[in-house]
């Protein structure tokens, strides 16, 4: 009977370590991502029972595939946390990120320009920003283009969503001409940077940062 | 055949021959004849019936001779040594007086000896001590350790459970209500947990230190020769089936 006893407690012991897991918490993470764009996270751990992610911005997700959307820039250290064994035991990985928005930064325009001054009209969530731009006369080419550094003012941000942006020539007597007619972009599918649009002999891109 | 003569004489026909002297002869004979009628029911012996209280099955005997094992005897008229003994009982010694009835009952109430008495309670004092001593420890111990898994893992799937509920807690993304109900689950798991592991610990001690002591204890037998036979009948208690078992050994 005692070694009945003995046998039957050490195949419980068994049975109770045999199944533990050692976690390994994994994040792979950018350094940057912009403010109100949705992210999809899946964490690389391995070896674990449930995930927990937490943002460092108050926010939190449980789960292996988080999604996320940073309501707001700042610095923020992201912690993933794999548990295993009834979460008696778990390991983390943290990664430091940044949430930022995208502002323009520059913009450069070529082609064979006749006019004495280029005027660049951005509205974004019903604002026009406008400004003009002197000494446009010339043959802009791509190794050569016109180059002109924005205004704060014209150092807006570009929404996760529809922007639209307006060129035109001013000739010397005042009247304007479109070298590229109003054009609506959905900045949540387009990460280019620059992106550029096109028309009339004209090629306009617009570079941006995060900021 | 005389009598009978004469009975045939006392038919009315032939009354006004009979003489005085022939009619006392006859009284005689029909006297003479009912005698003997209640003579032959008359008899020397008596049908003892015995009621026997305490004892289901009990050995009579009567003036040192055993008898049959029946409650109903044939004795002699008049008064007889009768002794009566059943297993687990004293030896009855009484006297039976028939006086002149054709039947009668005799009545004994055997007594449970002071040895059966003192059998009980060692008996007792045995099943106690194998409870005690063997059975409580491994029962603890068998029930414990098959318990210990099941406790063990329900408590590490409700900790699981209580560490996602704290961590929705903390976000705003579960009821305080829901995190509550899963923290007192989560407490009776541990406690469950916590009572196996004793409950293991214990019986296992249980049964390494006090199964030495289960091992050393003597089997309580009622002993007792029936006095009649000379036989001895043993009583043993048998743990396994819980119940007292008759031997009987038989000695030359």
């Amino acid at each position: 009977m005692r070694i009945l006893g003995l046998t039957h407690l050490s195949f419980g012991l068994l049975l109770m370590t045999s199944c533990n897991l050692n976690p390994t918490a994994c994040l792979e993470m950018e350094e940057i991502y912009e403010v109100d764009r949705q992210y999809q996270f899946s964490s690389c751990s391995e070896d674990y029972e449930f995930v927990t992610w937490e943002f460092g911005d108050g926010t939190g997700f449980l789960g292996n595939d988080a999604v996320k959307t940073f309501g707001r820039k700042g610095d923020f250290t992201v912690s993933v946390k794999a548990y295993a064994n009834g979460a008696y035991g778990f390991d983390e990985a943290t990664a430091d990120i940044k949430a930022a928005n995208r502002i323009i930064d520059r913009f450069t325009i070529t082609g064979n320009s006749v006019y004495e001054s280029f005027r660049l009209i951005n509205s974004v969530n019903g604002f026009d920003f406008s400004e003009v731009y002197p000494n446009a006369t010339g043959n802009f080419t791509p190794d050569a283009p016109f180059e002109a550094e924005l205004q704060d003012e014209m150092r807006t941000v570009l929404p996760v969503g529809i922007s639209s942006f307006e060129l035109t020539g001013i000739r010397t007597n005042g009247q304007p001409i479109d070298l590229i007619d109003i054009t609506s972009r959905d900045f949540e599918d387009n990460l280019d940077n620059p992106f550029e649009l096109r028309g009339k002999g004209f090629v306009l891109s617009i570079y941006w940062v995060y900021e | 055949m005389r009598c009978d003569r004469k009975i045939n004489s006392l038919n009315p026909d032939l009354r006004e021959t009979f003489s005085p002297l022939m009619f006392r002869s006859i009284i005689f004979c029909a006297t003479l004849f009912l005698l003997a009628i209640n003579g032959l029911s008359q008899s020397d012996s008596t049908m003892v019936r015995f009621f026997v209280k305490g004892g289901d099955q009990y050995r009579v005997r009567i003036d040192d001779e055993l008898m049959p094992k029946t409650n109903k005897f044939r004795v002699a008229k008049g008064s007889h040594k009768v002794e009566i003994w059943s297993f687990k009982h004293d030896i009855h010694k009484g006297t039976l007086e028939t006086g002149n009835l054709d039947s009668t009952n005799y009545f004994a109430d055997l007594k449970v000896s002071a040895s059966y008495n003192s059998y009980l309670a060692k008996r007792d004092d045995y099943k106690r001590k194998v409870l005690f001593y063997k059975t409580a420890p491994i029962l603890l111990s068998g029930v414990s350790l098959i318990a210990l898994p099941v406790t063990f893992y329900g408590m590490k799937e409700k900790h699981e459970e209580l560490t996602q509920n704290e961590f929705l807690d903390r976000y705003g993304q579960t009821t305080s209500a829901s995190l509550d109900n899963t923290t007192l689950q989560y407490n009776t798991r541990v406690t469950l947990f916590a009572a196996s592991i004793a409950g293991s610990v214990a019986g296992l001690l249980g049964v390494f230190i006090l199964g030495p002591k289960a091992d050393a204890l003597v089997e309580p037998i009622f002993r007792q020769q029936n006095p009649f036979t000379l036989e001895y009948m043993d009583l043993s208690y048998i743990p396994q089936i819980n119940r007292p078992v008759v031997g009987v050994t038989l000695r030359f």
